[in-house]
């Protein structure tokens, strides 16, 4: 008889195996230094960025799927335009691109999202997939430390049904990267804490660099990146280029670990 | 009859749009004897207000929807620090963002007042204002409000005292050929944004001004002629097609005013004449 292909695990073995692992990580990053909402590009971009430099990072993403909307590009496209200057992001991500025309360069959106996802594993993101954000933590102040959230489908489903509570985790800072939705920011601007400006319509062309500028902290403890700066700030819509999403991901890294730097040396 | 101001004073608030103030400045002494006409450096980013109010009036400004009236809403932390940083020149090349350009002058105007009013000497300084035309080349975007169609529309300039010239706007304002939008539009419904802009761009190359054009000092001679025609005339306007003072709605009109042909209409040329002889007439004496 030929030896079996896999080891003799049984069933319950692999069970407890999922509910270890998971509860241990779980336990560990209730508390983490910076909470992302949204594992879009920007979101992915920032994940990696701050893991890389030592900290401790989660992402929240509702679907079960990570990449938001970086596997494809318009109308169902499937390949990803950026310009100049983002394409270097491809270059440290190791993803093949060609130059369309001068300043403008196309990759395949499968391998640049993968690539990317892969990136922030490797640097050490954890991510609680499957999990909507249903709302801030708010600390004395103001201060966002956190924020509130359940499984996807349980928030999908109508009270009358299921009435499952929601769970807080905390954090030094928390960044929305929910692109248009402005998800994070929008929960503020229901308590009348800040007051967000909506699309603009105006010169696409132009907008790649407004959002990069744009990208910062629009609220003690609430850092915005990618489209949802867009939406706070009104600026021009923007179609299906992705250099903005990177970059102001990375911007937003760099702001966040600006600030967590601030609060050590204090 | 003319108000000829004495002075010509050109600011630079376009970084890297390529514009030559000293060509332009060259180009008005040439048609305009006995006006000084200098670079005065940075308008906004040099001003004797603190940089956080003018960033503050600026983020205030900002149109926030192009087809209503703006609501008053006081600008997030976010949009003032942007305009500072704007200001102080880390972000001063970027642009996109539009404003309301009359806002934006009354802004200048005020800026212009405090000056005077710091440096008061024994002359009555609101004259000295008022014999000196101010011209700000700026590279951020101003619009309007047109009460007909209710809309904000981009302007290449904003005649005034001082009068503003928008270097984003001399690009964006007067319209791009028909086709041009037709092939972009198509190319855009079948998820080509990018390639769907680039696309239309190569194919009518040339027939439209883009940032950083080398043409742009030449177009913009055309608009700070027209500002100064506004200070000596109230008219910065000609309805000749051919003269540089000609309000092109389509980049093919302002290509056509600005670049070809005779500069200036025979009532324009006529009115440059007088004030020519009218200094050399006071020379002699």
């Amino acid at each position: 008889m030929d030896k079996p292909l896999f080891s003799a695990v049984g069933e319950k073995e692999v069970t407890q195996a999922l509910i270890r692992g998971f509860a241990k990580q779980f336990e560990e990053y209730v508390e983490s230094d910076v909470i992302i909402v949204g594992a879009g590009p920007s979101g992915l971009m920032a994940g990696k960025e701050l893991a890389a430099a030592g900290q401790k990072v989660l992402i929240v993403e509702r679907n079960n799927y990570l990449g938001g909307g970086f596997w494809i590009g318009g109308y169902l496209i499937n390949k990803v335009t950026l310009r100049a200057p983002s394409q270097e992001v491809l270059d440290e991500l190791g993803v093949p691109y060609e130059k369309a025309t001068e300043g403008l360069y196309v990759a395949d959106g499968p391998h640049a999202c993968s690539k990317l996802i892969a990136a922030a594993c490797d640097a050490g993101v954890k991510f609680a997939n499957m999990t909507s954000f249903e709302d801030v933590v708010l600390r004395e102040g103001g201060v966002v430390a956190g924020v509130v959230m359940n499984w996807t489908p349980v928030a999908r489903l109508p009270r009358e049904i299921t009435c499952v509570d929601p769970i807080a985790i905390e954090s030094k800072i928390v960044m929305d990267g929910t692109g248009h939705d402005a998800s994070v920011a929008r929960k503020l601007e229901e308590r009348g804490m800040l007051k967000m400006v909506g699309f603009g319509a105006m010169w696409v062309e132009m907008s790649e660099d407004l959002v990069v500028e744009h990208t910062g902290e629009v609220h003690p403890g609430l850092i915005c990146i990618g489209m949802a700066v867009s939406t706070v700030y009104g600026l021009p819509r923007m179609g299906p280029t992705f250099g903005a999403m990177l970059l102001s991901g990375k911007k937003g890294a760099q702001i966040a670990l600006d600030k967590l730097r601030q609060t050590v040396t204090v | 009859m003319f108000t000829v101001p004495r002075e010509i004073l050109l600011y630079d608030d376009a970084p890297g749009a390529g514009i030559d103030l000293e060509e332009i400045a060259e180009y008005l002494k040439g048609h305009l004897p006995g006006i000084s006409v200098r670079g005065a450096g940075g308008f906004f980013s040099a001003a004797s207000v603190p940089v956080d109010e003018v960033a503050g009036e600026f983020a205030r400004a900002r149109v926030r929807n192009t087809f209503g009236l703006q609501t008053k809403q006081e600008p997030l932390p976010g949009e003032v620090e942007y305009e500072r940083r704007r200001l102080l020149g880390s972000s001063g090349r970027i642009f996109g963002i539009p404003y309301d350009g009359f806002k934006i002058q009354r802004l200048a105007s005020s800026i212009l007042a405090s000056a005077a009013a710091a440096q008061r000497t024994t002359h009555n300084s609101q004259l000295e204002t008022e014999s000196s035309a101010h011209i700000i080349f700026t590279n951020q975007l101003l619009g309007s409000w047109d009460a007909d169609d209710r809309r904000f529309h981009l302007r290449a300039a904003i005649y005034g005292f001082p009068s503003l010239v928008s270097t984003s706007g001399i690009v964006e304002a007067p319209a791009k050929p028909r086709g041009y939008y037709l092939l972009r539009d198509r190319l855009r419904a079948m998820g080509q944004s990018d390639l769907g802009t680039v696309a239309a761009q190569k194919e009518f190359e040339g027939s439209f001004l883009v940032h950083g054009d080398k043409r742009l000092t030449e177009v913009a001679k055309g608009y700070a002629m027209q500002a100064v025609f506004f200070h000596m005339t109230g008219d910065p306007f000609c309805d000749d097609p051919d003269c540089r003072l000609f309000n092109a709605h389509w980049q093919e009109e302002l290509l056509r005013s600005q670049l070809s042909g005779p500069e200036f209409c025979e009532r324009h040329s006529r009115a440059l004449k007088v004030i020519s002889e009218a200094h050399n007439s006071e020379r002699a004496d």
